[in-house]
């Protein structure tokens, strides 16, 4: 590979600078990783800072460290630093650069050269470019070859390729030349790059087809879909049935399969604008603010033990309130995070009741309304995104005045610091104390926005006003994102809550148009909703051209398992089985319930069979500020809670459910009726010959409705949402 | 490269890009280890016993008698069939076969409360704090078994980690019992009977009332009417998945094998006598059955709660329920019922040359008798047993000090335990899973503790 022309980096004349060249070329060899040197620890008693976070210290380090041993300018071969890094004396890291590499030979000059410390002269890197930024790579190519640029505090421009990190894909052996991506499999991948503090990213798409001319469309949501797909070379699928349609959109809107005085009205019906105006209809049901306050109440920590029960209930119903209402979504997050006063009377007091130290309001605060996962910069400058350390503290600092008054505590164990029983006031101290634990000074302050929030002022009422605002460039593309996942199964920055550099959106053209129409829409969720579940992408079924990785770019949908509320209340639904659930009123659905248990008993851990079903197929226990509790792997436990499990042929069994109403119908009608309970459409002839055979041949009609609605209720195409 | 485990929920793999830097091969990243390094397994099924509550060395298997008074405690040693390495006199049975024991004497950590302590022992993962009600949550690290049947997963028809009959808990569920993160597949099957009822079977693998075998089949053919309608959707991964399942669950309920391992009634009653009628007792036979059957971890909790008349090992004194009556009465008895029988029994069927049998608690007890007649917890020193397959016989690996307060000699900390359970399974410690903030963490921080190795 021939070298570029801008390289200023000649071998040989100039002293060689330590933050600029030899600092990068270590964190390039993996020596200040996590697992190696980085370490908290450090390894073999040398400990550098993570990715070469703070070049000072790693001076210090290698200059002082192992009794000056490490380096040696009179004989730089016989340095420990090299001989460890070529392997010349055992090292647990391998050979990390063999002695005629460049990042080897450098490191030798360093050392020759008395290492010069210009760990304070040297300009600072102002940005980071890599070149191309993002690349559609068409089929039969298999390698880009990448241009990364440093721009200096001092004007000037260097080409660092061969001295960045590049992650994916960690080096052992650095050669002094340009660097190349290539892919050993199609597809979109992302490609960080660091230098000296500074971080940039590739995105390359390896396609498999080549692009195809954009197909028309008439929605904004397809037009953006389109342009992407085109460019990608990917096909869509065709537009999913009637009753497919219809089923996700109950599913996804209203969380319960559509009855089945629906299903027969919409498959009957004509008209062009059905699917569109069933969205409309759902949108505006109750049972749409119950979809999303539980959604909410996920991330939230809406849970009994810390909340206790009166809490959740309190903090649910105003969720609930919040949604039936229209109440929009900047509001709602200036409440909760401006939320003070009584837990019982004030419900958005509970966010802070379960938040109950700075860094995890701070976290929160990230995850829930900006999509951004802070977590890692506590300890260390993040690895994988620009924030520093010092933005974390900051910014949890701006919570550490939030106070809380316990009025009564019924706790049933007193050595349990989590568990809370009784109101609480939320208020603000005057004047907050926050240590950073480094020691160094704290900077109240907006993540890194330059400006600390004046002493003076209540920050969380700045905080809420900010998050709001138009100024925030995060909040409405994270709110815009989360509907659209909730929809499409997969938000376009996935996952939703990780907003990084080198997680960049699959789409950013829809996600700044997503972000756009919810501000536009006063951040009303129904219309953002509306405009997707109205497009094709929305309505698209699933092929098994791509069963591959899902790129988001929603060239087909993706069948996911329905969450554990939806499985027990579809099963409650069909079989016409109220869910008999202690303490709450007749005909209450697990979707309602305010908090994590199932039992309003006053009793701490989840204990019934609906309890346990629940847990089973994934109810979270809410203990995390993310939607990641739920996992989407189907589990042993699960099939037989649906195979041999109590609760369910309880449902079957009970004299007065639907197959009560059904043992005297003719047959035919009663499987037809069954079949719309469970899967929205008719059966087949061959079904319907079937079911009768199968019916006929049990002991009693009823039993064998029981077993028929078993087998309907065990199949994929109930259990899934697609 | 290394691709990390696991991988996102909606995402299977991301595409793999390699940098390249002009030909030169690449050498060894972080964490990764030339194929030859990892052996074949030594072991097939680890039995790990956990006795919650915290055992005192100083009276079982590491007695001072030499120490004061307040020291030594009650109890004398007596000789064992092993020279020079005696074993407290109310323990006889054990004293016997203490010669097919590995002993660890110089386990330690700072972990003081049960919690805390007991989420270590489950998972070699120190917890965040000392935090005496540590909350479960999903970012906290997966049980040994999910890892065992992540990493080293059992032959078809069985089930890779399966744990009875306690779920524990010191007010609320200690941590470390299930598979967190690495995902719901990987949860022990988890069994909450008393094995010593009559009666006594997998919930699951029973069909539920008034639903005979010919039931189940119509039922599976009216499933297969609907089934056989799904199309294309069929080859989606998660649809492949459910069906796998079923698939899986259908042999199980179908299976002898399993089935007959949890049954035990099929078990001689002279042979459950031997084991004690006791709810830890028969799950000690329990859990030599599912040995036979080829379970890859067994994990059996000792008693539900810390401590009490018939509790765990937490024997402070409090409520004046002083400690030698109840070591006296009831948990060196049926320790000495439980223990030696077991291993005998996995001797006679050949079993503990493929079997590891591993029994420590979450921390020891303290080297003073407090003044309400107890010890407390001690994380400073405390012993282990392993016994079987890939472990030395009639060994002692490290000391503890003239009090049995704090190690003399190889001090070792619960990582090492786990780096050397796994890497006996065949499976690299330094393996990496992902937890779900993306940090890559490896199976164990831990090293494998060679004076134990046979």
């Amino acid at each position: 590979m021939p070298l570029l022309g801008l390289v200023i980096l000649a071998c040989g004349a100039a002293e060689p600078s330590f933050r600029l060249e030899v600092q990068p070329m270590l964190v390039r060899a993996g020596c200040s990783s996590g697992p190696c040197h980085g370490n908290l620890n450090g390894k073999g008693g040398f400990k550098l800072s993570l990715r070469g976070e703070d070049p000072s210290f790693d001076l210090r380090a290698i200059l002082r460290g192992a009794t000056g041993r490490r380096v040696s300018s009179l004989d730089p071969a016989e340095s420990l630093l090299l001989k460890k890094a070529s392997g010349a004396v055992p090292h647990e890291g391998g050979v990390r650069l063999n002695p005629d590499t460049f990042g080897h030979k450098l490191l030798a000059r360093w050392i020759a050269a008395g290492c010069p410390d210009d760990t304070a002269k040297a300009p600072a890197v102002t940005r980071l470019q890599v070149s191309p930024g993002e690349q559609f790579v068409r089929p039969g190519i298999d390698k880009v070859l990448l241009k990364v640029t440093a721009l200096l505090a001092d004007g000037t421009r260097r080409d660092v390729g061969a001295l960045a990190s590049f992650e994916p894909g960690t080096l052992a052996l650095v050669t002094h030349a340009a660097p190349v991506v290539e892919a050993n499999r199609r597809g979109a991948g992302s490609v960080l790059v660091s230098y000296a503090g500074a971080q940039a990213v590739a995105r390359l798409h390896f396609l498999d087809h080549e692009p195809l001319p954009m197909a028309e469309a008439a929605h904004p949501v397809d037009r953006l879909v389109q342009g992407r797909l085109a460019r990608a070379g990917e096909k869509t699928a065709p537009p999913v049935s009637d009753h497919v349609f219809l089923r996700r959109v109950w599913f996804d809107l209203a969380g319960t399969p559509p009855p089945v005085e629906v299903s027969r009205a919409f498959l009957a019906d004509k008209s062009p604008d059905k699917r569109a105006r069933q969205v409309d209809a759902l949108l505006e049901g109750p049972a749409f603010a119950e979809v999303m306050a539980l959604k909410w109440a996920d991330i939230l920590r809406v849970e009994e033990k810390t909340l206790d029960a009166r809490g959740v209930a309190a903090m649910h119903g105003w969720l609930r309130r919040a949604f039936l209402d229209r109440m929009p979504l900047d509001a709602m997050a200036r409440e909760l995070i401006s939320g003070r006063g009584s837990t019982y009377a004030h419900p958005p007091a509970n966010f802070y009741r379960a938040l109950r130290d700075e860094q995890a309001r701070a976290e929160a605060v990230g995850q829930v309304f900006l999509g951004l996962r802070l977590q890692c910069a506590k300890c260390h400058n993040h690895p994988f995104d620009r924030w520093k350390q010092d933005d974390y503290h900051g910014f949890a600092s701006l919570f550490s005045r939030v106070r809380y008054q316990i009025l009564s505590n019924d706790k049933r164990d007193m050595l349990d610091k989590h568990e809370f029983n009784g109101e609480q006031i939320v208020y603000m101290a005057r004047a907050g104390e926050y240590k950073h634990p480094g020691g160094g000074l704290v900077v109240p302050r907006i993540l890194d926005l330059a400006g600390a929030v004046p002493a003076s002022a209540d920050p969380l009422v700045v905080l809420a006003e900010w998050v709001g605002s138009a100024a925030n460039p995060y909040f409405a593309k994270a709110q815009a994102n989360r509907l659209w996942r909730h929809l499409m199964g997969r938000g376009l920055v996935d996952p939703e809550d990780d907003f990084r550099l080198a997680n960049p959106p699959s789409n950013p053209e829809l996600l700044e148009f997503l972000a756009a129409e919810l501000v536009r829409g006063g951040f009303e969720a129904r219309s953002v909703l509306r405009l997707i579940a109205t497009s094709q992408a929305y309505q698209r079924s699933w092929t098994s051209d791509d069963d591959e990785e899902d790129d988001g770019l929603a060239s087909s949908s993706r069948p996911r398992p329905l969450p554990a509320e939806q499985v027990l209340d579809a099963l409650s639904q069909v079989t016409g089985s109220p869910l008999q659930l202690k303490g709450w009123p007749k005909g209450t659905r697990a979707q309602e319930l305010p908090g994590v248990l199932a039992t309003r008993e006053g009793g701490r851990r989840p204990s019934s069979d609906v309890d346990r079903f629940l847990r089973v197929f994934g109810k979270p226990e809410r203990l995390l500020s993310c939607d990641c509790e739920r996992s989407s792997e189907p589990t042993l436990a699960q099939t037989f809670q649906l195979l041999t499990g109590d609760l369910l042929q309880e449902m079957l069994a009970r004299s007065d459910n639907r197959l009560g109403g059904l043992v005297s119908a003719p047959l035919d009608k009663a499987v037809e009726e069954l079949y719309l309970a469970a899967l929205a459409r008719r059966p087949s002839a061959g079904e319907a010959g079937g079911a009768a055979r199968i019916v006929s041949s049990a002991r009693s009609r009823r039993e064998g409705l029981e077993d028929l609605l078993w087998g309907l209720v065990n199949s994929r195409e109930f259990l899934l949402r697609w | 490269m290394r691709m990390p485990w696991p991988m996102p929920d909606d995402l299977t793999r991301r595409v793999a890009l390699r940098v390249g830097f002009g030909g030169l091969g690449a050498a060894l990243l972080p964490g990764m280890v030339p194929a030859s390094a990892i052996r074949p397994p030594k072991v097939k099924t680890v039995i790990f016993l956990h006795q919650w509550g915290g055992p005192s060395h100083h009276d079982t298997i590491d007695m001072k008698p030499d120490a004061p008074m307040a020291i030594r405690g009650e109890y004398k040693p007596v000789a064992s069939s092993l020279p020079g390495v005696p074993v407290c006199e109310r323990l006889p049975q054990l004293a016997k076969v203490i010669d097919r024991f590995c002993q660890i004497r110089s386990l330690n950590h700072t972990m003081k409360n049960h919690n805390s302590a007991g989420y270590y022992s489950l998972t070699g993962m120190a917890p965040p704090s000392d935090d005496q009600r540590l909350r479960d949550s999903r970012d906290l690290f997966p049980a040994y078994g999910a890892i065992a049947d992540r990493f080293a997963p059992p032959p078809a028809g069985v089930p890779g980690f399966v744990s009875f009959p306690h779920q524990i808990a010191d007010g609320s569920i200690t941590p470390g019992q299930h598979a967190s993160f690495l995902g719901k597949a990987h949860d022990p099957l988890f069994v909450g009977l008393d094995p010593a009822q009559p009666g006594f079977k997998l919930p699951e693998l029973s069909l539920p009332e008034g639903v005979d075998p010919a039931r189940l089949a119509r039922r599976e053919e009216a499933r297969a009417l609907v089934e056989a309608q799904l199309g294309p959707l069929e080859k989606a991964p998660l649809a492949r998945g459910i069906a796998e399942q079923h698939g899986k669950a259908l042999a199980l309920l179908g299976s002898a094998k399993v089935r007959n391992a949890f049954d035990l009634s099929k078990e001689p009653d002279h042979v459950r006598d031997r084991y004690g009628r006791t709810t830890y007792g028969q799950s000690c036979l329990l859990a030599r059955r599912l040995a036979e059957a080829g379970c890859r971890w067994i994990q059996v909790y000792f008693n539900r709660s810390i401590g009490g008349a018939r509790g765990g090992w937490d024997t402070h004194g409090f409520r004046g329920e002083a400690m030698y009556p109840i070591l006296k009465d009831y948990l060196l008895p049926i320790t000495d019922q439980t223990l030696p029988t077991l291993i005998l029994d996995l001797e006679e069927r050949g079993l503990l040359q493929t079997t590891l049998v591993v029994w420590v608690g979450e921390f020891g007890r303290s080297p003073r008798i407090n003044n309400i007649a107890g010890r407390d917890h001690w994380p400073q020193c405390y012993p282990a047993l392993l016994a079987g397959a890939g472990v030395k016989r009639g060994h002692v690996h490290g000391r503890s000090d003239k009090m049995g307060a704090y190690p003399a000699s190889d001090p070792c900390r619960p990582e090492d335990l786990s780096a050397t359970l796994f890497h006996l399974l065949g499976i690299d410690p330094a393996t990496e899973i992902r937890d779900p903030l993306s940090r890559p963490l490896p199976l164990s921080p831990g090293k494998v503790i060679e004076g134990v190795l046979a």
